[in-house]
């Protein structure tokens, strides 16, 4: 515990506490002084061996705080609501803040007991270090191997952003066995971190490019320039030769002597935009500094000029001359074409370094984010004494990224990441909706080919079964249907739907579909179920197995049967909630086609019989008793489009249409009845086959009659007579 | 001739309905015994977990996807490290004016308790436990902080929560999870699905473990934390264990288990698992019990449905209510 009471703050120490009235005998002083280090060593002890909280401090040894924040020489406790943290600070200068998992998240790993994790937090943002102090992680304890590649992994959180989800480092995998407790230590540290620090800083929200003029580190200005928040002038007495000899002064004298041979340093000269504390705070003294942020108009912009060595400094003298209009007359901006030349109330100098602030007021149209160009003019005495000014050199800044906060990231909302990981499935389903919207569009031209329209027909309907089906689990399902009524009465936000990206966009086609063509869209061609049932009856047709359809009349009872699921499963959903997840299972969409029949055995036998059904009547189920294919029908009743086409011989004499329908959707009056219909698009496959359709197979009779013409008749009728 | 024909008839139709029952079930095990699908990350900061199993594990994966967009939604109303979650307003301004329903719901279930309890379980502890978690200090603080824990000074209406005296704050820690569990459970049960294993922040199990049998869950000892003490069976219930075993708060022995009456931490009870259909009453249960005590279990319980406690006393033994 040595070195306690050097990280403590004076009313934090108990020693100082007791020992304050100074009249006791110094008997009882001593004695006092004793008990109270032995009593500060038993609580530290404790708050070590027990893992309890206690204060920060006490936790907080030397050798932990050297551990979690190298070159740190005091910490003290932060006085604020925020969550607890010890400000760090490497001699005056304030570096960071160390904290503790346990205070401030609490969280636990593997046991249920929350360990103590102790993490230091750079003020840019970084991990400095962690180390562990208490855990009762199972797999932890009492395994030395382990122990030891947690202190690495920990190690290793060294440099990470104070981010939960930031990467770099080791894997939690790398404390093999103890995975979950390492993970659970990493993300406490970083979202700690996180916390600490975002608490205390202003820096975390910025809505666009801001110049951060917030945080500090203390940098020299080697490093300034090798960053390039620094524009440097490192003028040899030869680079002033040179000036000279260009400026056409090569035979004079420059105003203020050289020193020393040609490759003497003349002026060294930095010249960078000072708001940001890690250019000007460095740039000139701290009392300096604070005349800018604390002794300026809100907005006043300023440029640090600093003299670093030579002879030739940037102020010159004649800035004090009243005469001279209190000119700097070494030095100009320039940006933009606009000059900016600097008197002295506008420069807020140092003392005890040639360093200076420049001031720009807030209207004085510089925009420190674009590049600017900085002038040092020297001058030659000409014969007759008089000074003559040059360019000495010209600096071209611009304001490093590192120097300028950017807004955060637009995250994707949560609903988004389904969309973007989702994407290969997505566009699956994107041209297979577009392939399905071709054949809608050019059903004419397909339906004149029987065998295509067969071929993309099943092709379709397989596609739909095994990938939308099977595959991508995106069965459109009356729950779907009750969750968007519900939606608007349910807190769940509209990101909570948005976030199944396959269910979305079948669900708006439908709805589209829906309008546009009716039912059929999504009944014949989208639902999975509905496509096992009519590729079963296909295959049941081709094994010759009798077929049964009930009579028009029975079949216009039959189909209420759907609506009074639909009656039912909606009743439930708002009477008895709890029952209507039974009622929905009138649907076997969950068991035939999300869990492929891998379910309980009453559930599989309920959809074979439905499916078996389906065999001898075709797509049973969907007329009878679908409640969705009931919602969707209700609705059909508002599509716009009429595509299918009919002739005024259907229905009256011609029953072909009627008979070839699957699903017994056309009258005997000939009209299709669209509630029914499934968009097979069969009928038109009849309506165009001129060798089946009657009135079209009168007319092919006729024409081919009038093609073949009267001339080979007449042989024939002559042949007979010849006969 | 009719007879021969339907007798051909009457085979094909039983081969097919053979046929296809094979098909289902060959396709059913085709599919087997689902892998469960597992989500770890944070909720609220608990190390938190989603375990799902479904027979199409991209319906496992994208539902777990909408999940996490819930969970979202609720920790911006729940979460007391962001400065713009629901429950930070209402702690700094005192009064919403606007609450969403999860925060108006999990105050009725905190205040439900918190009658029942007598106080024993009380959502206004959090000025009680700012100050513990500072150090303490004087008695005088102490009453003054205790002044500030009054359930009965929250005011709620249908949409609003208020606190009737300034310097008022409320937590819901653990009650809070113990909504979002219920929350994403009902929801998952919603999707269809069957079995499950949500464990955020509070467990609950919805339905059992694969092969029908209850999910076990092992409860550890009080007394030695590293040791499972027994194991609970858990088929869609929910579990809320309270033990003082945890972080030590100040010196005097106190834990996380704080009286709200005395500021104090209740000695009577070491650990109390509840079981229940609904984890918000789980946790409820389980904090109010420790702080009330074991002669308060009985009455407690019976207030909630189809709910037991296993109760650790002081002395090590372990009884059931």
């Amino acid at each position: 515990m040595a070195g306690l009471p050097m990280m403590r703050s004076a009313e934090q120490t108990p020693a100082a506490g007791t020992l304050s009235p100074v009249r006791l005998a110094t008997a009882l002083r001593l004695l006092l002084l004793v008990m109270a280090l032995w009593l500060c060593q038993m609580v530290a002890a404790a708050a070590q061996s027990e893992g309890s909280g206690g204060p920060l401090l006490d936790r907080l040894t030397p050798e932990v705080v050297e551990a979690v924040f190298p070159g740190i020489t005091r910490v003290e406790l932060v006085e604020d609501d925020g969550p607890a943290a010890a400000a760090a600070y490497a001699g005056e200068e304030m570096a960071g803040y160390i904290f503790s998992t346990l205070d401030v998240l609490r969280a636990p790993g593997y046991s249920s007991t929350p360990f103590d994790v102790v993490a230091g937090v750079g003020l840019d943002g970084r991990v400095t270090g962690a180390v562990v102090l208490f855990h009762r992680e199972p797999y932890l304890m009492n395994d030395e191997r382990r122990t030891g590649q947690l202190v690495t992994f920990l190690h290793a959180l060294e440099g990470l952003e104070s981010r939960l989800g930031a990467t770099g480092g080791l894997e939690p995998g790398f404390v093999a066995g103890a995975t979950i407790s390492a993970r659970a230590m990493r993300n406490a540290v970083l979202e700690g971190a996180g916390m600490v620090l975002g608490y205390r800083t202003e820096m975390v929200v910025v809505t666009e490019p801001t110049i951060d003029t917030i945080n500090f580190k203390p940098m020299s200005a080697d490093e300034l320039t090798d960053m390039g928040a620094l524009a440097r002038a490192r003028i040899t007495n030869a680079d002033l030769a040179a000036a000279m000899e260009q400026a056409g002064l090569g035979d004079y004298l420059p105003e203020i002597p050289t020193v020393g041979g040609p490759n003497d340093l003349y002026a060294d000269i930095v010249f960078g935009y000072a708001n940001p504390p890690k250019i000007g705070r460095n740039g000139v003294t701290a009392e300096t500094f604070d005349q800018l942020v604390n002794g300026t108009p809100e907005g006043t912009m300023a440029i640090y000029a600093g003299s670093l060595g030579g002879v030739f400094d940037h102020r010159g003298a004649r800035f004090n001359n009243l005469s001279a209009g209190l000119l700097l007359e070494r030095i100009s901006v320039e940006q933009g074409g606009k000059t900016f030349r600097l008197h002295k109330p506008d420069v807020i100098f140092s003392r005890g370094k040639i360093a200076d602030l420049l001031l720009l007021p807030p209207d004085a149209q510089f925009d420190p984010m674009a590049p600017w160009t900085a002038q040092i003019y020297a001058s030659a005495r000409l014969p007759d004494g008089s000074l003559r000014q040059f360019q000495l050199a010209d600096l071209d800044y611009s304001l490093p990224p590192e120097m300028i906060l950017m807004p955060p990231p637009v995250l994707a909302p949560a609903w988004a990441e389904p969309w973007i990981e989702g994407w290969p499935e997505i566009a699956i389903l994107v041209v297979a909706l577009s392939v399905l919207t071709a054949i809608l569009v050019f059903q004419g031209q397909l339906t004149r080919r029987r065998k295509l329209h067969l071929w993309v027909r099943n092709g379709f309907l397989l596609f739909t079964l095994v990938w939308i089906g099977w595959i991508a689990g995106a069965q459109l399902s009356i729950v779907h249907v009750i969750n968007y009524i519900k939606a608007p009465f349910s807190d769940l936000g509209f990101a909570f739907y948005l976030a199944e990206p396959l269910i979305v966009i079948l669900s708006i086609y439908t709805a589209v579909s829906l309008v546009l063509l009716g039912r059929g869209v999504f009944c014949g061609w989208l639902c999975p179920f509905g496509a096992l049932q009519e590729l079963l009856a296909k295959v049941a047709r081709a094994l010759k197995l009798p077929q049964w359809n009930p009579s028009e009349t029975l079949q216009r009872q039959l189909w209420w049967g759907k609506y009074a699921s639909l009656a039912l499963i909606l009743v439930l959903v708002f009477v008895a909630p709890d029952l209507s997840s039974i009622a929905q299972e009138i649907e076997p969409f969950k068991t035939a086609i999300t869990a492929m029949f891998a379910r309980a055995l009453p559930y599989v036998i309920y959809a074979v019989i439905l499916l078996g059904i389906g065999l001898f009547t075709e797509r049973a189920f969907c007329r009878f008793l679908c409640p969705l294919g009931a919602t969707l029908a209700v609705l059909d009743r508002l599509h716009l489009i009429e595509m299918l086409k009919r002739r005024p011989e259907c229905g009256n004499p011609c029953h072909l249409c009627e008979r070839s329908c699957p699903v017994r959707a056309i009258e005997k009056s000939g009209k299709i009845v669209m509630a029914e219909c499934f968009q097979c698009l069969d009928c038109q496959v009849e309506y165009y086959d001129d060798h089946r359709c009657p009135p079209l197979s009168k007319i092919r009779k006729q024409l081919e009659k009038a093609k073949r013409g009267p001339a080979p008749a007449r042989p024939a009728v002559v042949a007979r007579k010849a006969a | 001739m009719a007879g021969r024909l339907n007798r051909r008839h009457a085979l094909r139709i039983l081969g097919a309905g053979a046929v296809l029952g094979l098909g289902a079930v060959g396709l059913g095990t085709m599919r087997g015994q689902p892998e469960p699908k597992v989500w770890r990350g944070e909720v609220l900061g608990a190390v938190s977990a989603m375990t799902l199993w479904h027979p199409n594990p991209r319906v496992a994966e994208r539902t777990i996807g909408r999940m996490l967009v819930e969970i979202d939604r609720l920790d911006r109303i729940f979460s007391l490290y962001r400065k713009d979650s629901e429950l930070v307003q209402l702690n700094s301004e005192g009064r919403l004016a606007e609450a969403s329903a999860d925060l108006v719901l999990v105050f009725e279930e905190s205040l439900r308790i918190a009658h029942l309890s007598n106080g024993a379980f009380d959502p206004s502890i959090q000025p009680l436990w700012q100050f513990k978690a500072r150090g303490g200090g004087s008695k005088e603080e102490l009453g003054q902080v205790l002044g500030l824990v009054d359930h009965a000074a929250i005011d709620l209406g249908a949409r609003s929560i208020g606190f009737a005296r300034p310097g008022m704050a409320a937590t819901l820690n653990g009650i809070a999870q113990g909504h979002i569990t219920d929350r994403i459970t009902d929801l998952l049960v919603n999707d269809g699905f069957e079995q499950a294993m949500v464990e955020l922040g509070e467990t609950r199990a919805l339905g059992s473990a694969p092969g029908g049998r209850p999910f076990a869950v092992g409860l550890v000892d009080p007394a030695d934390p590293r040791a499972i003490a027994r194991q609970v069976e858990l088929a869609s219930a929910g579990l809320a264990v309270s033990g003082g075993y945890g972080l030590r708060l100040d010196a005097e022995g106190g834990n996380h288990v704080i009286d709200p009456a005395t500021g104090t931490s209740p000695g009577d009870l070491t650990q109390v698992a509840v079981i229940s259909p609904r984890s918000i009453w789980a946790d409820a249960l389980s904090t109010a019990i420790s702080v009330a005590g074991e002669a308060a279990a009985p009455r407690l319980l019976a207030a909630y449905p189809e709910s037991r406690a296993i109760l650790w006393r002081a002395d090590g033994t372990v009884v059931e209510a």
